[in-house]
């Protein structure tokens, strides 16, 4: 008897998780660890670092190419399969790995910003997700605090970002031209530094140059900002504690739009602004 | 020699490395073994999935993480990591659940003969009644000996008690099932 409980017992090993299940899983898994590695410089020169990437990798801008790959290419299925996920869910943990991947590879503080408001209407989908579930109250409430707290970081980084850049200043003033230093009688010749700010130069005295300004575009770039990211991100708060959260991911939207525009009427302000330079040194 | 020991040493350090190759490799050897364990243990097909998948990425995170693992095994500290996890879940669902082999019967590998497909699902049957009755403690030991076929070593590690106490636990599982077994002959 004992002998044909043991068989028995080991016909349990039959008992097999779903091949398609499975398959998925591994996908999905296998994406998830790809968007997981760091770009410090440590795992780079780990000596185990797959063989694949040894000889290959031994420039850093392929490292960079790699890694930029691996989460773009290869965390896109698993952001998308973690992407409906709320804290509780197992995929979650997946989630939160993919957001902080994402913001350690990108390096421009724009582009930060604008991740750092995905996040934060992430949070906010999760907390009426959790909402709507009917699971224990006080679970419930702790876990739309640890949400509603991770929100009002994710907002207060967006905002920090954005004043770093020369976007938006928190004042709202105007600090981006591409004509800084116009004058009626020249225009300076400036530098223009790696973070795009303007840096100083020498001035040019041009008798002929057209007294106006070519300032149209930086001018509508100043009013767009004018309108206020800081303003809409403060809305989209308030919205948050009001618990209207399908108004704030459109508040959000509005954040994202604003930076978007602005950043396109950046990059048009400073061609009109190359171009104007090349002209006048020409003549 | 060896090979088992040596392979999950290579495993491990493949971990270590962040291999992927290693963690495609580690999934492929034991995600049958770490959800019928989990399976067993909260009786449902989706949670079992999910805590698996959650079982293969916390495993890979530890070592990202670059925590001091004391472990020879890959095998064992997977095993670890799984029960863990199902802690939490039955902490999460605030009951406990008792392992209902009812949905196992579905789950049996379609590909195989019918026949043998059959006299599987009556031994799980037979299985079941006489395993259920079983408390935890023994439950557990009973599949990771005789089903899953850990060695001492490695479900000393996995329950954290020592491997006399291991050995006590499974003579102890195994009477108790016996006894279970004679009563229901008695009938």
């Amino acid at each position: 008897m004992k002998k044909e409980l043991f068989s028995q017992l080991n016909n349990i090993k039959n008992i097999k998780a779903d091949s398609d299940w499975k398959m998925k899983s591994r996908e999905i898994l296998l994406s998830q660890i790809s968007g997981s590695f760091s770009l410090e410089k440590e795992s780079a020169k780990q000596s185990g670092f797959s063989f694949y990437f040894k000889n290959f990798l031994h420039q850093p801008v392929m490292v960079v190419a790699a890694v930029l790959i691996a989460v773009f290419g290869g965390g896109t299925l698993s952001i998308y399969a973690s992407s409906g996920t709320k804290p509780g869910d197992s995929l979650y943990i997946a989630k939160i790995i993919s957001e902080k991947a994402q913001l350690a590879i990108t390096f421009d503080e724009t582009e930060k910003a604008k991740l750092n408001i995905e996040f934060a209407k992430n949070r906010a989908k999760e907390i009426s997700q959790v909402l709507e579930n009917n699971s224990n109250e006080d679970k419930k409430a702790a876990t739309v605090e640890k949400l509603s707290n991770s929100f009002k970081k994710e907002i207060y980084a967006s905002k920090e970002r954005l004043g770093k850049t020369n976007l938006v200043n928190n004042d709202n003033s105007e600090v981006f031209s591409a004509n800084v230093g116009r004058s009626d009688q020249g225009i300076e010749i400036y530098d223009i530094k790696e973070d795009g700010q303007a840096g100083g130069g020498e001035v040019i005295i041009d008798d002929n140059v057209s007294t106006t300004p070519v300032a149209t575009s930086s001018e509508e770039v100043v009013a767009i900002h004018k309108a206020g990211v800081n303003e809409v991100l403060d809305e989209a708060e308030k919205l948050f504690f009001e618990q209207n959260y399908s108004e704030v991911l459109n508040k959000l939207d509005e954040v994202g739009a604003i930076i978007n525009k602005s950043t396109e009427d950046k990059s048009s302000a400073d061609v009109l602004g190359e171009k104007e330079l090349s002209a006048t040194s020409t003549n | 020699m060896n090979f088992g020991k040596s392979r999950e040493k290579i495993l491990l350090s493949g971990f270590r490395e962040r291999n992927k190759e290693s963690f495609a490799l580690a999934y492929d050897m034991y995600v049958d073994q770490i959800y019928r364990f989990i399976y067993f243990k909260v009786g449902e097909k989706e949670e079992a999935q999910d805590l698996t998948s959650s079982v293969f990425l916390k495993t890979w995170n530890f070592f990202q993480e670059g925590k001091e693992i004391d472990t020879a095994s890959l095998k064992a500290l997977l095993y670890k990591i799984a029960r863990n996890a199902v802690i939490d879940y039955y902490r999460s669902k605030n009951n406990k659940i008792n392992v209902s082999l009812d949905e196992a019967i579905g789950v049996v590998d379609e590909k195989k003969d019918l026949t043998v497909d059959l006299e599987i699902k009556m031994d799980i049957a037979v299985v079941e009644t006489k395993i259920l009755e079983l408390k935890d403690e023994y439950r557990e030991a009973i599949i990771l000996r005789f089903v899953d076929e850990l060695s001492i070593t490695e479900i000393a590690e996995i329950l954290d008690k020592p491997k006399g106490s291991i050995r006590v636990l499974i003579f102890r599982a195994q009477q108790a099932l016996k006894k279970i077994i004679d009563g229901e002959n008695k009938k």
